[in-house]
């Protein structure tokens, strides 16, 4: 992960004043990454949109209250996101929508079988404990550091290293008990 | 350790499976933009609204005072009177020069775009109305009224090309439902006039009707709208007037427009005031903008509404994290 905004203090200065400006920069550096985080664990467009409308709603709504981080924006944004899933999650299961678009015959069945795969790889995430997808999740599909991925648990970096651990075992068991 | 590099490895590869997404829908993307910003101007606004109430009671003193002086001086001079008087008058009458005149000064008084359209809008009633007595009183109404009219509506929509998405959206619907309602108007108006009144009501009309296929155009893509706007909006080759319209005689000749020039006497060809007649000028602010697509009135996604949108469980989704006992809920503030 990169600092997306060099100047982020000043931006999350001029964020809590509810500079219009800063936040449409705070927008158009976060919302697409948001995007393709909620992609990945929700593989669906919709839902996607819905996540990053409802962080940045959030996000709004707490400089309103004047709750607004002061800090590592980005850690926020995404811990937003991730807790949104996770409610998401909780709501029964949806059926697994193929895609309308599919290009053609051969593409299909292809398709298919990685569309079953991701299913199985994002049902393995869910099975864990939060701070274990959130580890997992920004660690592997978003590279994050250890450093990072500990401002948004809110805990050391011996700790994030130590769920890691776990959660690796865990995803391995739940992976390698399923046919692929 | 070498197993858990290989758990590792593999686990990688399985997870690597997430990683292709597929490229997101701009208009999706361009709709969601346009709803969170036109969420922080309504909390800036809110905001700043807010904070009036927090000025010193000195400071609104002095406002009071300001506006007390202003207002006295204003009785005192007495001018406003005889504009007053003029607000009034018709083409025809003495004082119709004075009451546009009073009319354009206040136009450059309004310095926020949004109230200048507003004002516009309001001559444009005014030109509809003039027509309307005109007609009313068994009058041709002359052509310098329709020019006007042109006029104020090209000026408007000039103003809201210039405008970002959220503004424009606005400033778009008012403009289409005034545009809607003149023109039944002049509909209206039509089946009262006489056969001499009928080629200048059915050329206002073609003018109503093209420019709010022009606005109803810009609530759908934005960018369109601008681009039309800035590229001279030449309605008369570009779109094609309603067939109802299109076999309008020629004007009555000897009609001559407010700078004593004769007037056009054929369909409307976009002769009218070209597209910079904007006093205000552009905005390049405006054109940093990217393109929102589809306006950003909230079509789209669910929950734009903020947290109240149903399938979050709090204000910060906080719970999700109560089996982890990790307490790092969304609304965290950091450190």
């Amino acid at each position: 992960m990169k600092d997306l905004i060099p100047n982020e203090q000043e931006l999350l200065r001029l964020a809590c004043e509810l500079n219009t400006a800063a936040l449409a920069e705070i927008y158009d550096c976060y919302s697409p990454g948001l995007y393709r985080y909620a992609m990945r664990l929700l593989g669906d467009p919709s839902l996607a949109e819905d996540c990053v409308a409802e962080v940045f709603a959030r996000f709004l709504k707490s400089l309103q209250a004047r709750h607004g981080p002061r800090d590592h924006l980005q850690a926020y944004l995404y811990r937003i996101a991730h807790n949104w899933i996770m409610d998401v999650h909780r709501v029964p299961d949806r059926t697994c929508e193929l895609s309308e678009a599919l290009p053609c015959e051969e593409a299909t069945e292809e398709e298919a079988a990685r569309h079953i795969r991701q299913k199985q790889v994002r049902n393995a995430i869910r099975s864990l404990t939060p701070d274990q997808q959130k580890v997992i999740s920004l660690k592997y599909l978003e590279d994050w550091s250890n450093e990072e991925i500990a401002q948004v648990l809110h805990k050391p970096v011996g700790a994030v290293k130590s769920i890691q651990h776990r959660a690796l075992a865990s995803l391995h068991k739940l992976l390698n008990g399923k046919k692929r | 350790m070498k197993n858990q590099t290989e758990i590792e490895t593999t686990i990688q590869e399985r997870l690597n499976e997430l990683r292709s997404v597929p490229e997101r829908d701009p208009r999706a993307a361009s709709r969601g933009r346009a709803r969170f910003l036109s969420q922080a101007v309504s909390a800036s606004e809110y905001q700043r609204h807010k904070g009036w109430k927090l000025f010193p009671r000195k400071e609104q003193f002095a406002m009071n005072l300001l506006i007390s002086i202003v207002v006295v001086a204003g009785l005192l001079f007495g001018g406003g009177v005889t504009v007053q008087a003029a607000q009034d008058d018709l083409p025809n009458e003495p004082l119709y020069g004075l009451k546009t005149w009073s009319e354009e000064l206040s136009l450059r008084f309004q310095g926020d775009p949004e109230a200048r359209v507003e004002r516009l809008m309001e001559l444009i009633q005014t030109r509809t109305q003039e027509m309307e007595r005109l007609t009313e009183a068994g009058q041709t109404p002359p052509d310098q009224v329709r020019l006007r009219l042109e006029t104020h509506l090209q000026q408007a929509l000039q103003i809201c090309s210039n405008m970002d998405d959220p503004a424009l959206d606005r400033t778009l619907l008012q403009l289409r439902d005034q545009l809607r309602q003149h023109d039944r108007q002049m509909q209206h108006l039509q089946e009262l006039a006489s056969p001499d009144a009928q080629p200048i009501l059915a050329r206002t009309r073609t003018t109503l009707q093209t420019r709010l296929q022009l606005v109803d155009g810009g609530l759908v893509d934005h960018e369109m709208f601008r681009n039309t706007i800035r590229n001279g909006f030449n309605y008369g080759q570009t779109q094609t007037p309603p067939p109802d319209l299109t076999s309008t005689p020629p004007a009555p000749t000897g009609q001559q427009n407010q700078n004593g020039q004769p007037t056009q006497a054929g369909p409307d060809n976009g002769s009218g005031p070209g597209p910079n007649t904007d006093p205000g000028g552009p905005n390049p602010g405006a054109t940093s903008m990217p393109d929102n697509g589809g306006g950003g009135s909230g079509s789209g996604g669910s929950s734009g509404g903020g947290s109240e949108g149903g399938k979050s469980s709090g204000d910060d989704g906080s719970g999700s994290d109560k089996s982890s006992g990790s307490g790092s809920g969304g609304g965290g503030n950091g450190p």
